[in-house]
């Protein structure tokens, strides 16, 4: 994985259950825990190279948003963090030229000023302006 | 999106369709697929909550149904039977929609081969039209909506499509079979 194509797990909201997620450099999936809000201070990863859930920091994590569910949950982030609008079932990330990306479903569109032609690069920018990173 | 009064879901035997990080039912819980087979012959490793503890288990592909009313089950649907298809795999899923009386997957690519192809289901006893000319290569359902909630109908639409594709080759494949035996032929 590379890591610009990653976003920082300490972005609040940002990691969910079934996040691909770097911990500690090795690839890990975030799983549920028993209470949904301790994921702001930590959050528990099934790790593929230990075979073994364990305790993660935020600090310790990148979103691999490279993967489909990664990226799926950065598009989720951008939009809760922008919108009360409801993401509804498909959010797409389109770019309309002229350095402008949306992030839309059937409803609502949201605007994004970001000079590159790379769709994943440029949600990871979009992510990190909205963030205040 | 619109809660459903009763969970739809796909089950986990369906060739490929669980991933990493796919959110499955078990047994009546509801968890995420950790590891898994490319191919999905093999049992999905699965974490749930169990008694308040993380729990890892085995379960077969028969006891897993992935829910489709959660983005991540969506998205993962609707790119498994774009996949099925044949479409470019793409940053966005395909988008899926009821429009009309018929069901439209429509992919985000350009791909090579320009030709529109109509097919005949079995399961859907009838043919399905999947056009590769236009710039957004689209895929025609013909007929299958039944229900005036358009979330509803897409969602129940969507597992009806995927269930129905899960013993087909896939579709782009069948696609230039044909294509090399006809000029096969015409030699």
């Amino acid at each position: 994985m590379s890591l610009s194509k990653t976003l920082p797990g300490s972005i609040p909201g940002l990691l969910r259950p079934g996040s691909p997620v770097l911990w500690k450099g090795e690839p890990s999936i975030v799983v549920p825990t028993r209470s949904p809000t301790s994921s702001s201070t930590r959050f528990l990863v099934y790790c593929a190279g230990q075979n073994r859930v364990d305790v993660a920091y935020p600090k310790d994590t990148v979103l691999d948003i490279d993967d489909t569910t990664g990226f799926l949950h950065a598009k989720e982030w951008l939009w809760r963090a922008c919108t009360t609008h409801p993401a509804g079932p498909q959010l797409h990330w389109l770019n309309a030229g002229s350095g402008r990306w949306f992030l839309s479903n059937p409803e609502a569109a949201l605007a994004f000023d970001i000079a590159t032609l790379d769709p994943t690069e440029a949600l990871r920018l979009a992510c990190l302006q909205k963030a205040g990173l | 999106m619109t809660a459903l009064a009763n969970p739809v879901t796909l089950p986990g035997s369906l060739p490929g369709l669980l991933r990493p990080g796919s959110q499955v039912f078990y047994q009546g819980a509801y968890g995420v697929v950790v590891a898994a087979n490319p191919g999905a012959t093999q049992r999905p490793l699965f974490c749930r909550i169990l008694g308040g503890k993380q729990r890892l288990d085995l379960p077969d592909l028969s006891e897993v149904e992935l829910d489709l009313a959660t983005p991540e089950g969506w998205d993962r649907a609707v790119r498994w039977l774009g996949e099925r298809l044949g479409l470019p795999e793409g940053r966005n899923a395909p988008r899926w929609h009821a429009s009309g009386y018929d069901y439209v997957l429509e992919a985000d690519r350009d791909i090579t081969v320009a030709a529109t192809w109509v097919c005949f289901y079995p399961a859907f006893y009838q043919s399905i039209e999947v056009d590769f000319t236009s710039k957004n290569p689209i895929l025609r359902i013909p007929g299958l909506k039944a229900s005036t909630n358009s979330y509803q109908s897409a969602v129940t639409g969507l597992r009806t499509v995927c269930l129905a594709m899960a013993d087909q080759p896939p579709v782009y494949a069948r696609f230039l079979e044909e294509k090399q035996r006809s000029s096969h032929e015409s030699v």
